[in-house]
């Protein structure tokens, strides 16, 4: 027994550093030992090769799959149609549903809704649902829709969650379609109509899913993720979106058709992310959605590491339990697409947990023969060099496909600069919120609700 | 109405910028230490012979043009699976058919399990309270059209 678990028996409530230091050599000690072992298995060279050039090839691979998927989307799709502020006419302009969600958003609801009552479409409602808020949430909305007649406000007696107060809004909603954002976002004042020509045009679509820009851009952490947003979210996003399927509408923008979302039983009340789980119900209920690039929102986003930390660690959780929940539904014919979204969604998983374990292996294998190889392999190499190039052309394809929308804005390429951030570090906390995210998904007990999460808005001025 | 984009880094710390500064450069530097390789095979293939020692050190560019061919191969296969992909669903896309039904009342009142008066006068409602039980079902709605009316208030029937 270790000297650790030694002093925890004997009741000790502080450990000498002694005792850490020799409990600490000893793990060492074993691990090595461990090892060593394991080294001698004669697969064992053949295993952990095949595991590097998985770790090394998959991102690479991937990201290939994802820039050309994008180009091709481009193509086919956006390259006549990326101009927000060039409206489409509609045949007829069917009356919409906006629901604002909000919980605590007192310092934010006001805007919103003011940004909502100037939305270039003819007929549309607002309704602000206030989710047991302890602020005056409440207070200012009803002062609002005593002003504006086109808002409606539904008070959640208690706090239900958001996906239980997109629920209520459906039901108490005029309309066929709605359009969900949140109570700290800006939607583009285009944004409806280029949404709803989707459901006219297509009686399958099932859903539309928007484009997020980051708003706050003040921390290096804020910058890096309007990058992420147009080289990593938006590929994937039109890449997915050329494969047929996707795996995410974007929660903070996205519109619905009421009929489809009433047959797949509207959101869950008991999965952390209701978008993630409301876009495989439906696909798997045969319904499309679509990608629209011109529906822009304007997101804020965490500008610390705790607050990116927490945000992410709850998207993974909430794609590992899509996985859980819909992984029987897989072994049916009818889900035949959605098993490329399912296996990428497995395999990025297993990478994360391999590039942890290859962290953990790596400072063992430093103490072992191969040590001089090993610091070789960090040397610069032909592969190192295509992987960084790979990166670089990615973040030029996207940017400058996805710069049409920062046109208002200022434009895209000064965040070329501040990319470089994203596969060195970003990819890291990536790696560590998956694992985390994935663990926590095991760990749930089915049938939990899920309560609202009130994340960290970045830096903004005092009013 | 406020600006759409928050660029407020006078906001941060002197730490937390120089933070940042030094992160980035770091990164660039890291950066620049894995493009070595293509800064010097620019070199080598200008002419500048003494360079040969490290291309051999990179793997040698035999390996590369190896590498290369192995690198434009996938690709081409990434390409071909992508434009035959496409060209599938483009062929069997059917014409759209008919619009689908909206969502009736009837049914909504059964799937929320709320009376279809209540609905009726909710969904004409701008001020609505709606009351839940532990599972998260819909026990009570009240409603009221306008701040100066009273508010009608009713039970769901599964209540």
């Amino acid at each position: 027994m270790a000297d650790f678990d030694l002093l925890v028996h004997a009741g000790h409530q502080t450990l000498p550093w002694e005792a850490l230091l020799d409990d600490a050599q000893y793990w060492l000690h074993e691990a090595v030992r461990g090892y060593n072992h394991l080294a001698r298995w004669k697969y064992w060279d053949d295993l952990t090769d095949l595991a590097a050039r998985f770790i090394f090839y998959y991102p690479l691979l991937m990201a290939y799959v994802w820039m050309i998927g994008a180009i091709i989307y481009y193509l086919r799709w956006e390259r006549r149609n990326n101009d927000p502020e060039n409206l489409p006419a509609l045949p007829h302009y069917p009356p919409v549903s906006i629901l604002v969600p909000c919980h605590n958003e007192a310092d934010n609801v006001r805007e919103t809704v003011e940004f909502l009552l100037k939305q270039k479409y003819p007929d549309f409602e607002i309704i602000a649902i206030n989710d047991g808020s302890k602020d005056n949430t409440l207070e200012i909305l009803l002062e609002l829709a005593d002003i504006h007649p086109q808002l409606r406000v539904v008070n959640l007696a208690t706090n239900q969650g958001k996906a239980m107060g997109l629920r209520t809004a459906a039901l108490l909603a005029k309309n066929e379609y709605l359009v969900c954002i949140d109570g700290d976002t800006l939607l583009g004042l285009e944004a409806v109509t280029w949404m709803v020509r989707h459901f006219i045009d297509d009686p399958k679509v099932g859903a539309i899913t928007g484009n997020p820009r980051i708003r706050n851009r003040s921390t290096l952490l804020g910058r890096v993720q309007v990058g992420e947003f147009s080289a990593i979210v938006g590929t994937i996003k039109r890449a997915q979106r050329t494969y047929g399927r996707v795996f995410t509408v974007s929660g903070v923008i996205a519109a619905f058709r009421k009929s489809a979302l009433h047959q797949v039983g509207y959101w869950s009340n008991d999965m952390i992310t209701e978008d993630i789980d409301i876009s495989w119900k439906l696909q798997l209920a045969g319904w499309d959605i679509r990608f629209e690039p011109n529906a822009l929102c304007w997101v804020l986003m965490p500008e610390t590491l705790k607050g990116l930390w927490k945000q992410r660690v709850r998207w993974a959780q909430g794609g590992a339990e899509v996985l859980f929940r819909y992984g029987r539904d897989m072994l049916r014919r009818t889900s035949l697409a959605m098993w490329p979204l399912y296996l990428e969604c497995v395999v990025s998983i297993s990478w994360s947990f391999l590039v942890v374990a290859l962290m953990l292996y790596l400072p063992i294998d430093l103490f072992t023969e191969s040590r001089r190889e090993q610091l070789a392999d960090l040397s610069p190499s032909w592969t190192s060099m295509l992987l960084s190039v790979t990166c670089l052309i990615q973040f030029a394809v996207s940017l400058s496909i996805d710069s049409h929308y920062e046109r208002r804005t200022g434009g895209m390429s000064r965040y070329y600069y501040w990319m470089i951030w994203y596969p060195i570090v970003y990819w890291m906390i990536n790696v560590g919120t998956t694992v985390t995210g994935f663990v926590k998904a095991m760990r749930k007990t089915r049938g939990t609700r899920a309560v609202w999460v009130t994340h960290d808005r970045g830096l903004r001025p005092k009013r | 109405m406020s600006d759409l984009i928050i660029n407020v880094p006078h906001l941060q710390t002197f730490q937390q910028r120089f933070g940042a500064f030094v992160v980035t450069v770091t990164c660039w530097l890291l950066w620049l230490y894995f493009l070595v390789p293509i800064v010097t095979l620019s070199g080598w293939l200008m002419g500048l012979r003494q360079l040969a020692k490290e291309i051999r050190w990179f793997g040698g560019y035999k390996s590369l043009m190896e590498l290369m061919e192995l690198y434009g191969e996938a690709v081409l296969v990434i390409v071909a699976l992508w434009l035959c992909w496409t060209l599938l669903t483009s062929l069997r896309r059917s014409p759209p058919g008919q619009q689908p039904p909206p969502v009736g009342k009837a049914e909504l009142c059964q799937a929320y399990a709320v009376a279809p008066a209540d609905l009726d006068r909710c969904q004409n409602a701008q001020r609505i309270t709606v009351h839940f039980d532990d599972h998260g079902h819909i026990v009570q709605m009240e409603s009221a059209a306008a701040a100066d009316e009273p508010a009608g208030a009713a039970v769901a029937p599964g209540a």
